[in-house]
């Protein structure tokens, strides 16, 4: 079990299947103009984009790496009580479409400030909970607009992004308010680029790992391409697909892509030796 | 049916943008509507009143003056204090065709912090089938300690209130309490369509 669920799973299978992390309070008192603005709780802010400074690639330049794993824990521990994300599956994903309202379809934060993808072709990312009746007053977070779906077409939407190639995460907006349902790739998403590339957990691993049958797979590699997380390669010598458990961040996307069945998920937590790695 | 979304693309009828850019909007609940409320209704002498009645008397005491707080609550947040937050939230379940829980949410809360804006309460679950009010502190049930009532049927006053509430939006509701106070230190309300 991961810590998230110790703390915040009461009693649920998961702390992401509790709908208590999703429920929030409708309204608050008017306090002053700048309230009303909308000066405090940005998500946009709330999200940290940029949780690592400039100080950190310059520690990274000159091989400073007591700097370099201060901030990074300084940057995790940021980033767990305000904004991190977790590796889901698709069924996991289509199960929490019905366990929050409302869901929305906007912009991916992420997409626009790494890759400059334009709005128009950038809908990609979803907003969830009560907080999404507010998103006006965040009109950089949510530019290009928002629409909302039914808890059904957010399952359509989500099947579409899976098979597409991207992986489902779950993010936190002061947690363990849970707010943001991800769908990432790599280099476009910020948590898994601070993940892969700096080794900071701002993004967790999911319950599952993938697991490659030898005697199913048939060698086509069309697995490699799905992952993310550089955990799948092709054996040449075998002609099989090879997963680095290690590696392994359980988001399915390979076995959703596998005519052969031949990968399978199985529980983190049944595994001695992945069970406390997240 | 498919809703027929091309991959990252907007849905043009469906897609909302910020309509004037740089507008202040007010998505909180307006003091005005606490004050009106607060001013209309008062607990201190709503308990006082209850002083002498028989446990009929005082349970329609405490009814109609729940649904009453609630009226007036929906009459002035849809018309003079209308908050952005609502206004959204309308066009929200008119895209998706859901009510529930936000509709009913929206003047439970808004009561709540009109007529008892000391008292603490929290939301503790709100899907499309089921809504948990979970209320810690509350006036009514201090006013009744405090005037010496026990075994009253306070929550009398919030089930018509929230009742009242579901008939505006239309939602077909059943309200079941899994805890009250002062026994278990708080009242949960399960409201479920």
């Amino acid at each position: 079990m991961c810590v998230w669920c110790d703390q915040f799973a009461a009693g649920y299978e998961r702390w992401y299947f509790n709908p208590a992390n999703y429920a929030r309070r409708l309204y608050k008192i008017r306090k002053e103009a700048a309230e009303a603005l909308g000066a405090e709780a940005n998500p946009q802010e709330a999200g940290g984009m940029a949780i690592l400074g400039r100080e950190f690639l310059e520690a990274r330049e000159r091989n400073d790496y007591e700097a370099m794993e201060r901030m990074k824990r300084e940057a995790e521990q940021v980033s767990w009580g305000t904004h991190f994300g977790q590796v889901i599956t698709l069924d996991e994903a289509l199960k929490v479409t019905d366990i929050i309202y409302p869901i929305s379809l906007m912009t991916c934060a992420c997409r626009r400030s790494m890759v400059g993808l334009p709005d128009e072709e950038n809908f990609t990312c979803m907003g969830m909970g009560p907080g999404m009746y507010k998103w006006e007053r965040w009109p950089d977070t949510y530019r290009g607009g928002v629409h909302f779906l039914t808890p059904d077409e957010a399952k359509e939407a989500l099947t579409k992004l899976n098979k597409r190639g991207l992986v489902q995460t779950i993010a936190t907006f002061g947690t363990p308010y849970l707010a943001g349902l991800c769908n990432c790739d790599y280099p476009d998403c910020g948590f898994i680029r601070t993940v892969l590339d700096f080794g900071v957990r701002v993004l967790w691993r999911g319950h599952y790992v993938a697991k490659v049958d030898p005697e199913l797979c048939n060698g086509c590699a069309n697995c490699v391409a799905r992952c993310q997380f550089r955990a799948l390669s092709f054996a040449p010598t075998r002609n099989k697909a090879y997963i680095d458990e290690f590696q392994c961040f359980g988001c399915g996307l390979c076995a959703t892509e596998c005519d052969q069945e031949a990968i399978t998920l199985v529980e983190r937590a049944s595994l001695p030796s992945l069970a406390n790695v997240w | 049916m498919t809703m027929g979304w091309k991959y990252a693309k907007p849905i043009r009828e469906k897609l909302m943008t910020v309509e004037e850019p740089g507008k202040p909007l007010p998505f909180d609940a307006d003091r005005g509507l606490v004050e009106e409320v607060t001013a209309r209704f008062d607990i201190k002498a709503l308990v006082e009143s209850l002083k002498g009645k028989d446990k009929k008397g005082t349970r329609e005491a405490l009814e109609g003056f729940g649904k009453e707080v609630m009226k007036l609550t929906i009459e002035l947040a849809d018309g003079k204090y209308i908050d952005r937050t609502g206004e959204m939230l309308e066009r929200v379940a008119k895209q998706t065709g859901i009510s529930f829980p936000h509709r009913l949410e929206r003047y439970v809360e808004l009561s709540i912090l009109a007529s008892r804006p000391t008292d603490r309460w929290n939301i503790a679950k709100a899907t499309t089938k089921e809504l948990v009010l979970q209320v810690s502190s509350c006036v009514v049930q201090k006013a009744m300690e405090e005037a010496g009532l026990k075994d009253l049927p306070c929550k009398g006053m919030c089930l018509a209130s929230f009742e009242t509430a579901a008939g505006k939006t239309g939602d077909k509701i059943k309200i079941e309490m899994a805890k009250t106070m002062p026994r278990d230190g708080m009242c949960e309300f399960l409201i479920s369509v």
